[in-house]
């Protein structure tokens, strides 16, 4: 907290307005699944070969100079030099999430490629209970396989974490007993985001519209047990019930990978830029968010452009730093 | 519950890992698509660059580039595309000014993937008592 917070104020002191908070780092598109919600696998086979350097990867991050660094993918535990990729992460004591299916984790773990440390998390993707998953993953099995990594990863001391993306049709009292299971095996923290509609994932009839993705968080938020963690800001979760509103900020989640810095978000592919500083300053940000109007952002409520706001506003506002200490202390949503 | 403030990180933590990527059209089938001459020279480039396939563009003297178009910047000064070649070397940067067209000649890497398509599949194989077909 104390980290996101000097983080946050340091960049407000410096009267930077857009600035970036968890640098989203795709060093290859290749996975071990096809999940048919994911729009990130679909290229060509010379791409799916391709992966940045480490030392691409260290320059993006050094460039972009956000104190969280996520590891999607593609499948990152699929990404040959990921291990000294992380070591060289937490040795600049950037706060690294890696956010795996988990197939390859326990193998990986025994293999001694990782090292417990506060810098590094393990964000497990993981879609619901055993059933939901499986399906959301196109592919049976994938839920034991993950609960066996993650049991295996707290047991060696790793913190861990959890992902799930929910989707039209997700049944919300069973979520409830899922976020049960979760805590049950001991990971610290959960989260959750809405899937989006855009055209290049192939399933365009399972994502959730905002009035849905209101009821469905409200009803799976609504009086929430003492036991669940979320790692994520409570305004945010607020915002996901329909309880309070923020405009997306894209910029607080930038992404790179083998095209260059993503604009304008994680989600969208508008273009690339060849440096953060062109993305930043020449991204015409206007035309993105709910505000602007445009179709694309209409119904969007995901986590990378969102939480950085709700984070901003935290640490920006008395009310918001208040109304977050409030849900955090009290755990009412 | 809580937010974790016990955890350092809570705040604007990590992502989801669900990462759909956007484009700008519906999904039409452009797999195998020749523009005609009428089709307006930046038109086809958005599509190919939506397209998620590998494409050939022919250039105006008379040569060719085969390969995935990840980028185009249509307001910059000097409009241009960027691609990874067939053997994903690159990038290759090519002015809009030196393209006479684009064909879309590689297959459509996100076509036939739904989750429908998938649950239909997984349906029919229980029915005949085949294993569940994994993807
Ligand atoms: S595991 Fe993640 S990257 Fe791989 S197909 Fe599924 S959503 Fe996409
Ligand atoms: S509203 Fe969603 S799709 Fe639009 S820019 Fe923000 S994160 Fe991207």
């Amino acid at each position: 907290m104390w980290t996101v917070a000097s983080y946050v104020l340091g960049q407000r002191l410096r009267g930077r307005t857009r600035y970036p908070l968890v640098l989203m780092l795709e060093p290859l598109f290749r996975c071990n699944l096809a999940c048919a919600g994911c729009g990130k696998i679909q290229y060509p086979a010379q791409i799916l070969k391709k992966h940045l350097t480490v030392e691409q990867c260290l320059a993006a991050v050094e460039e972009c100079g956000a104190p969280m660094v996520s590891i999607p993918g593609g499948e990152p535990l699929m990404y040959p030099d990921i291990s000294r990729l992380v070591k060289e992460l937490v040795a600049r004591k950037k706060y690294v999430y890696l956010c795996t299916n988990a197939i390859l984790l326990k193998e990986k773990l025994e293999a001694g490629w990782f090292t417990p440390s506060k810098y590094l998390s393990f964000s497990i993707h993981m879609d619901g209970p055993r059933d939901a998953h499986d399906e959301a993953v196109c592919r049976d099995g994938v839920y034991d396989v993950a609960v066996a990594a993650i049991r295996e990863a707290v047991r060696r001391g790793f913190r861990v974490t959890t992902n799930s993306t929910l989707f039209d049709g997700t049944d919300a009292p069973r979520m409830r007993d899922f976020f049960d299971d979760m805590m049950e095996l001991g990971v610290e923290g959960m989260m959750v985001s809405p899937g989006y509609s855009y055209t290049k994932a192939p399933d365009q009839e399972h994502f959730l519209r905002r009035q849905r993705s209101f009821e469905l968080f409200r009803t799976m938020l609504e009086r929430p047990k003492p036991r669940w963690k979320f790692n994520q800001s409570p305004l945010f979760l607020r915002f996901l019930m329909g309880k309070q509103d923020f405009e997306c900020t894209p910029w607080g989640n930038p992404t790179y990978n083998l095209f260059g810095w993503q604009r304008p978000c994680y989600l969208l592919q508008e273009g690339y830029a060849a440096t953060f500083k062109e993305l930043i300053d020449d991204t015409a940000w206007e035309r993105y968010g709910r505000r602007s109007g445009n179709d694309k952002c209409r119904d969007c409520m995901v986590h990378c452009g969102h939480e950085p706001s709700a984070v901003d506003y935290t640490f920006s506002s008395w009310r918001g730093f208040r109304d977050t200490v409030v849900a955090a202390v009290t755990g009412r949503l | 519950m809580t937010t974790g403030p016990e955890a350092p990180f809570e705040h604007g933590g990590p992502t989801i890992h669900r990462p759909a990527s956007g484009g700008t059209d519906p999904q039409t089938p452009f797999e195998g698509w020749v523009p005609g001459p009428d089709v307006p020279l930046a038109e086809v480039i958005d599509r190919a660059f939506d397209y998620r396939g590998n494409v050939t563009v022919d250039l105006r003297d008379g040569g060719a580039v085969s390969g995935y178009l990840f980028n185009r910047d249509a307001r910059a000064r000097d409009p241009f595309v960027q691609m990874f070649d067939a053997a994903g070397d690159g990038p290759i940067t090519i002015r809009y000014a030196e393209i006479r067209t684009i064909r879309f000649t590689g297959k459509d890497t996100a076509a036939g993937n739904s989750y429908a398509a998938w649950l239909e599949r997984k349906a029919a194989a229980q029915a005949e008592g085949r294993p569940t077909p994994q993807r």
